[in-house]
């Protein structure tokens, strides 16, 4: 057992033998590219499907609630669908580093790009539902009272002020790094790697859910897409988040959005 | 000239009576002094619900100093080993401070407990300073407390050998563990400042979670991380796990401590000086124990193990430290509990096909390092023991003849607090990593190694805990077990 190694690949293939999780960085890049791109295209106004699913922007780039389409048309949903997908590639893919390299630290050498595709569905599929349930509660908020709606952004921007205080998200801040036991093959390793995607999905929900209903609310514009991001990292990169000092932040940017209504 | 932190049970001097007299000034102060006795051994770990000292309707630090300053301890990380050593500097400096105002002497310096010394046969055992009822200078011992382990205050050995165990991290040619968790090394695994961590490093597992378990027995306070800090031996062992790093670095030329940036200065550490003022610290700020901060130098630091261990391990290391952990083989996902009886477990081993199975076709034989990993260890009350894990123990053999096949201890130290879903905590347990090459080797040898099977076996450790199991006792769970090549 004293010989030397040597390995005969790339130094490229032992960096992403040791980071499996860099294609997914690579994903999530690609994701933010899209977002701009459709950004700057619905600025152009060149493509609503792509840039506004539901809810066209104002002429001037504004980004209050003023939904164009059925949310129920054939268009609108994949559309939807499609924007929401990018947002949470770009957005939460990148904060699944470590659970990436678990799950595939702890799957076979032959399973570990399954196990990896299978978390990220898991984790993309409670996502797209928590989506589906915001969009549809700002849609009925729309159509109960027509009149609010331009409020329904600085609203949730003072939703997100208030969550960011409360002890649950503190806990499930934590709790989006949890692991979980896997089976090592056959359908219930498929099973596992889909749940501990969902699972881990649960926990960012609790935590996120009402930072990506600022972005629901504003019709998934860039800037939205920023600001939250921002918060986002800013709580999981320092040692020392100040949760009152974000939700100040919060606060005085739902401030900032009454008084430009 | 540096002080000297001197072996307890070596102590010549007033030392340990200068301890007790600071203590008992520390106990004085208020909770929300951060030179108080609590507020001290609220930074390792604080829960309102473990604190022996609460008082109702008592006020205690603001949420935010809470969150900045109290429950800070690093585990299962490579801030492990620098986070304490910065963590006992500041403690150190207020009890001299305390010392000094006593008009004490002004050289004094945290002893260090080396319950590994070969050569003393109470090695083991706490000094009676730690455990006499009364203390000389009248009134209550300030270094004593009852909630240890059944014979901790009658100068009894605490634990085994195999709980002040030092051969294995000590013989550890690097400081930070394999990736994603597969395999340890001496500090600990790549992590971010987290309460919570990862897969320790050799030494926070053995000797440090085993003889917190030692002193802790049932339901000591060394057994939690909220109350560990508040029982007076507990510093004592930290200076002991601190002395250790520095003999592992002047063992061998070869064992050093990391470079990276993100462990060398990216992280502030925050304490409280002899003052109570504010002050932070970087890594890079605690490595040199002799630099004008820390100015302190340990009695002993000379290497513990045999010559010839040291001329072994350099012909046997590798030359080449390139290694990708990759899995073969796992239980399924069903939890295995633990209890009061040994317990094992088997699993199918598949032939590597990845990395491992390059570096076997290279070396054409074995592979080089073999990896047990527990993973999701849990527990939902304070378990009964802590476990010998046993590798290919023959079936209904008697474990204690089998000494070579033992992997490690599973301590018990923190598993109900990772068990526990909190703002530190994500409630999925502890991971643990032990290198069993060794083992593979000798089976190897003994031509008794079966490539495709594996058994485990969970022995309870029996001396640190006579407890009767109840209906209500609690398992230890292990979630996975899985074995790696690298």
């Amino acid at each position: 057992m004293n010989a030397a190694l040597i390995f005969p690949y790339s130094r490229w293939r032992l960096f992403l033998w040791r980071h499996p999780e860099s294609l997914v960085m690579l994903l999530s890049a690609a994701a933010w590219l899209f977002l701009v791109a459709a950004s700057a295209m619905s600025t152009m106004e060149m493509s609503p499907s792509l840039s506004a699913p539901l809810h066209a922007h104002s002429a001037d780039g504004s980004v209050s609630f003023h939904p164009s389409m059925n949310i129920w048309g054939a268009e609108g949903w994949p559309a939807f669908l499609l924007h929401w997908a990018a947002m949470i590639v770009a957005m939460m893919f990148p904060s699944l580093a470590s659970q990436l390299r678990v799950v595939a630290a702890r799957s076979f050498w032959s399973r570990r790009t399954r196990a990896t595709l299978l978390f990220l569905f898991g984790y993309l599929a409670l996502w797209l539902l928590y989506g589906v349930i915001a969009e549809a509660f700002l849609q009925l908020a729309h159509q109960a009272l027509p009149a609010a709606s331009t409020f329904l952004v600085p609203f949730s921007l003072l939703i997100a002020a208030v969550w960011q205080l409360t002890r649950r998200k503190q806990k499930s801040l934590v709790s989006c790094h949890f692991t979980m036991p896997m089976s090592p093959s056959g359908w219930r390793a498929d099973h596992d790697c889909c749940l501990y995607g969902a699972r881990t999905a649960v926990q960012c929900c609790i935590s996120c859910w009402a930072l990506m209903l600022i972005c629901a609310a504003a019709s998934h514009a860039l800037w939205a897409m920023l600001v939250v991001t921002t918060v986002f990292w800013i709580e999981r990169l320092l040692r020392r988040p100040r949760q009152p000092w974000l939700a100040s932040a919060l606060f005085a940017s739902a401030l900032l959005a009454f008084c430009c209504l | 000239m540096p002080r000297t932190r001197q072996d307890i049970w070596k102590i010549k001097d007033d030392t340990l009576k200068w301890y007790a007299r600071a203590v008992a000034v520390m106990h004085k102060r208020a909770v929300t002094d951060p030179t108080s006795w609590r507020y001290q051994g609220a930074i390792h770990g604080y829960d309102p619900a473990q604190d022996p000292f609460a008082k109702h309707g008592e006020k205690l630090p603001s949420p935010s100093e809470q969150n900045t300053y109290w429950s800070r301890c690093q585990h299962g990380s490579w801030f492990f080993l620098p986070w304490h050593r910065g963590y006992l500097h500041y403690f150190e400096q207020i009890v001299l401070k305390a010392i000094k105002d006593l008009k004490g002497p002004s050289d004094w310096a945290l002893p260090y407990w080396n319950y590994s010394d070969p050569s003393n046969p109470k090695a083991r055992c706490l000094p009676p300073a730690f455990y006499d009822p009364k203390f000389p200078d009248g009134g209550p011992n300030p270094l004593l407390v009852k909630e240890r382990a059944e014979g901790a205050n009658e100068g009894k050995p605490l634990g085994t050998p195999l709980s002040a165990d030092i051969t294995v991290c000590l013989k550890k040619l690097g400081f930070i563990n394999s990736s994603g968790g597969a395999g340890s090394n001496f500090g600990g695994g790549r992590t971010s400042f987290s309460h919570r961590g990862g897969v320790p490093g050799a030494l926070e597992l053995t000797p440090h979670g085993s003889m917190h378990d030692a002193v802790g027995g049932d339901d000591g306070w060394m057994e939690s991380f909220e109350t560990a800090a508040l029982d007076p031996i507990f510093w004592c062992h930290h200076s002991n796990i601190d002395r250790l790093w520095e003999v592992w670095r002047h063992r061998d030329p070869r064992h050093t401590n990391p470079t990276l940036a993100a462990w060398l200065s990216s992280i502030d550490f925050d304490f409280h000086d002899a003052t109570g003022k504010a002050v932070t610290l970087k890594v890079n700020q605690v490595l040199d124990t002799t630099s004008p901060l820390l100015d302190y130098v340990y009695q002993d630091v000379s290497d513990p193990l045999p010559a010839a261990h040291r001329l072994a391990e350099r012909e046997a290391a590798p030359m080449e430290i390139e290694r990708i952990p990759e899995m073969v083989g796992a239980t399924d996902n069903k939890e295995i509990s633990l209890g009061a009886q040994p317990n094992s477990i088997e699993f199918t081993v598949k032939p590597p096909s990845g990395p491992a199975a390059q570096a076997r076709h290279a070396i054409r034989a074995a592979p080089p390092e073999v990896h047990l990993n527990l993973e999701n260890v849990t527990a939902e009350g304070r378990p009964i023991h802590s476990y010998v894990v046993y590798v290919n123990l023959p079936e209904g053999a008697n474990a204690s003849n089998y000494p070579q096949l033992v992997a490690g201890l599973l301590p018990k130290f923190g598993i109900v607090e990772a068990s526990r879903e909190s703002k530190e905590h994500a409630g999925d347990g502890m991971n643990y990593s032990f290198d069993i090459t060794h083992i593979v080797s000798t089976l190897q040898a003994s031509k008794s190694w079966n490539p495709e099977r594996l058994r485990v076996t969970f022995v309870p450790h029996v001396p640190e805990s006579k407890r009767t199991v109840t209906p209500n006792t609690k398992p230890v769970k292990v979630g996975r077990i899985s074995l790696y090549y690298a």
